[in-house]
């Protein structure tokens, strides 16, 4: 074999290559749309995580009390996460019909008289039935407010009572005033002992480890899984040629030349692996650019870069061995890619597949692909998974023989016919 | 060796140069040499200027003289050529055939597979004819001529069917059809001598006739005589 043939070989397919770019710069700027689009919807921001929820109430009693349970619920926090409008239960009752609103609190008459009189009572949350969780939001929120308002009621009903008095009466003395403030100053003395402070309270600590935690960003996450997935198609764009040639009729030629078939078939295994490599650090490139990924050390980045894409091509070439023509070879390898991508996690994180899938995630290329690309961003260094990318790039090589040697048979057997 | 296949075998998307180039290259040329010969073999197609260009913006003509030059750039000592002038224009063709004749007078032995049997009756020194795969006969011009005999090649045209033809022949042995078809056909025969019998046979049958030529056997002629005048696939 004539290294310096092969290197004419990939010479001349960069060239042609190079002159039509648009194949392969489209594949290329996929990865790329796919992280924005996913960005758009998932962003990095941890502010908007929920859209505000949408709330009416309807407060059929319009009491003081019944008007301080609606404040409760859009006010501080709270009034970030929920839009609460004030209705009329009626129109209350057309707008959610419409879907308009993720849930509808109507307060009953008398809600007022009855916290008053310690009496129970019920608040009714109509929820919409076409959202999934906005309305639970909206059910623990206000479950949460029934029961402090409860829970104030039972424990502070004494006081509750005399305030009432005072103010059905609407003429209350200094003296009346004094006389409630000490009440209710010896209530909270009598419980301050089991409410400050707190009987049971949470203790919040970080473990600090020498190893940066992993936190990462949708980006972080969409870019190398898709840069994995298309990165198959752009090999496969490249090496697909090895049909093309034998179709046009300039394998035949090729084969006349003293160029032996097994030079051809390096050349190809080579070229797509480079035009792999050069495309991905291009995208690597742009992602930091673009996105702000920190990808990790280079010197991992490159290494992960080679061992994939000498993966990616002897994948590939094992394929073309048993590839007839173009066409097939479209359809079969178009398939089996976007099966590997789904059992990948190239579009689903594997982390989310049961237990089972997982197991069968570790036999597709898209897998250590990506997991190899988490790690460099989560701070590991390439001696840290030696394993990892000679495990790839040993199996690439393997691949390669197995592709090669059958490819040869088979286009030597093709090709005079 | 080197070969010119009929379809166009190079790439389309690099130009004439570069193709010229990696052939070039591949065979084992470099340097001033390869460089000389792409310059040569260009002026001598009349691409010089051109060179530059993707061959997938060339004519059909452009390309064939660009097919051919790619398995003539390193001078080979045979060179393979499968129907290099079909589908071109008068002037690509007479350049291409200028370009074989000048390869051949350098020594290289060329294998020119056509239909055209004018062009191997222009062209060949020895002329192989094949019918189904098999060589059927092989020599010079003149010794292929011999096949068919001392004999003439006459065409006869006339209102009459091709079953009144065949019913006049079948009794007069002197004459051998090489075509048949209504109003019109070809025989083997020496004329001087037959062709006055075979009118007078005609006449007889009350079979009209309208015109008759005499001409000395070609290749097309020893081409029908050895494969017959059935279509093939």
């Amino acid at each position: 074999m004539s290294v310096k043939r092969v290197f004419l070989l990939i010479r001349k397919d960069f060239l042609r290559k190079w002159r039509n770019p648009v194949v392969i710069v489209g594949f290329m700027l996929m990865p790329l749309l796919f992280t924005f689009i996913f960005g758009l919807f998932f962003g990095k921001s941890e502010e908007n995580i929920l859209p505000r929820i949408s709330v009416l109430a309807a407060d059929n009693d319009k009491s003081l009390l019944s008007q301080l349970f609606l404040t409760s619920l859009s006010q501080g926090e709270l009034k970030k996460l929920i839009d609460l409008k004030v209705v009329e239960e009626t129109l209350g009752r057309k707008q959610m019909e419409k879907g308009k609103a993720s849930g509808l609190l109507i307060i009953p008459e008398k809600f007022g008289q009855n916290i008053w009189d310690g009496k129970a009572m019920e608040l009714l949350l109509l929820k919409n039935p076409a959202e999934q969780f906005l309305p639970q939001v909206v059910e623990e929120i206000t479950d949460t407010a029934a029961l402090l308002f409860s829970a104030l009621s039972s424990v502070f009903g004494e006081e509750v009572g005399l305030l009432r008095g005072y103010m059905e009466k609407k003429d209350f003395s200094d003296q009346d005033v004094a006389q409630f403030s000490v009440k209710v100053r010896n209530r909270m003395q009598s419980i301050s002992k089991y409410v400050f402070p707190p009987v049971i309270s949470l203790k919040q600590e970080t473990i600090k480890t020498e190893r940066k935690t992993l936190t990462l960003s949708v980006q972080d996450y969409m870019l190398p899984a898709m840069a994995v997935f298309f990165l198959l198609f752009v090999c496969n764009v490249v090496f697909e040629d090895v049909l093309r040639e034998k179709e046009a009729g300039t394998l035949l030629r090729l084969s006349i030349s003293p160029l032996e078939i097994a030079e051809f078939i390096w050349g190809k295994i080579l070229i797509s692996m480079a035009i792999g490599i050069l495309c991905t650090l291009i995208l690597i490139g742009l992602g930091w650019m673009i996105f702000r990924i920190a990808w990790g050390d280079f010197s991992t980045v490159l290494l992960i870069v080679v061992s994939l894409n000498i993966l990616c091509a002897g994948f590939i070439s094992f394929f073309y061995a048993f590839l007839k023509t173009e066409r097939q070879a479209g359809t079969v390898l178009s398939s089996v890619f976007i099966v590997m991508a789904l059992l990948g996690g190239s579009m689903i994180p594997v982390s989310n597949f049961p237990p089972v899938l997982q197991n069968f995630s570790r036999l597709t290329l898209n897998y250590w692909g990506i997991q190899a690309f988490l790690k460099s961003i989560g701070g590991t260094r390439f001696w840290e998974m030696g394993l990892h990318l000679g495990g790839m790039a040993a199996a690439g090589v393997v691949f390669s023989l197995i592709g090669s040697s059958f490819l040869k048979r088979n286009l030597q057997r093709g090709l005079y016919k | 060796m080197g070969v010119v296949p009929q379809d166009m075998a190079f790439y389309e998307d690099l130009s004439a140069r570069e193709n010229l180039f990696f052939w070039g290259k591949l065979q084992g040329l470099s340097g001033k040499i390869l460089e000389e010969r792409i310059q040569y073999y260009l002026d001598k197609t009349g691409l010089r200027g051109r060179e530059k260009e993707p061959l997938k913006k060339y004519s059909g003509g452009m390309k064939r003289r660009i097919n051919l030059i790619i398995g003539l750039i390193h001078e080979p000592k045979l060179l393979l050529l499968d129907e290099p002038t079909i589908g071109i224009d008068v002037q690509t063709r007479l350049n291409i055939y200028e370009v074989i004749k000048e390869a051949s007078a350098r020594g290289t032995t060329i294998l020119y597979t056509t239909h055209n049997l004018q062009e191997a009756e222009d062209l060949c020194h020895r002329i192989a004819i094949m019918d189904q795969g098999k060589i059927l006969a092989l020599g010079t011009l003149s010794e292929l001529i011999r096949i068919v005999g001392e004999k003439d090649i006459a065409l006869v045209s006339g209102r009459f069917s091709a079953d009144e033809v065949r019913g006049v022949l079948g009794s007069f042995q002197e004459a051998e059809i090489l075509s048949l078809e209504e109003r019109k056909v070809m025989l083997s025969l020496e004329a001087s001598k037959s062709m006055p019998l075979l009118l007078e046979e005609f006449f007889k049958r009350n079979i009209h006739v309208e015109d008759v030529s005499i001409k000395q056997p070609n290749l097309e002629s020893v081409f029908l005589c050895l494969t017959g005048k059935e279509l093939r696939e």
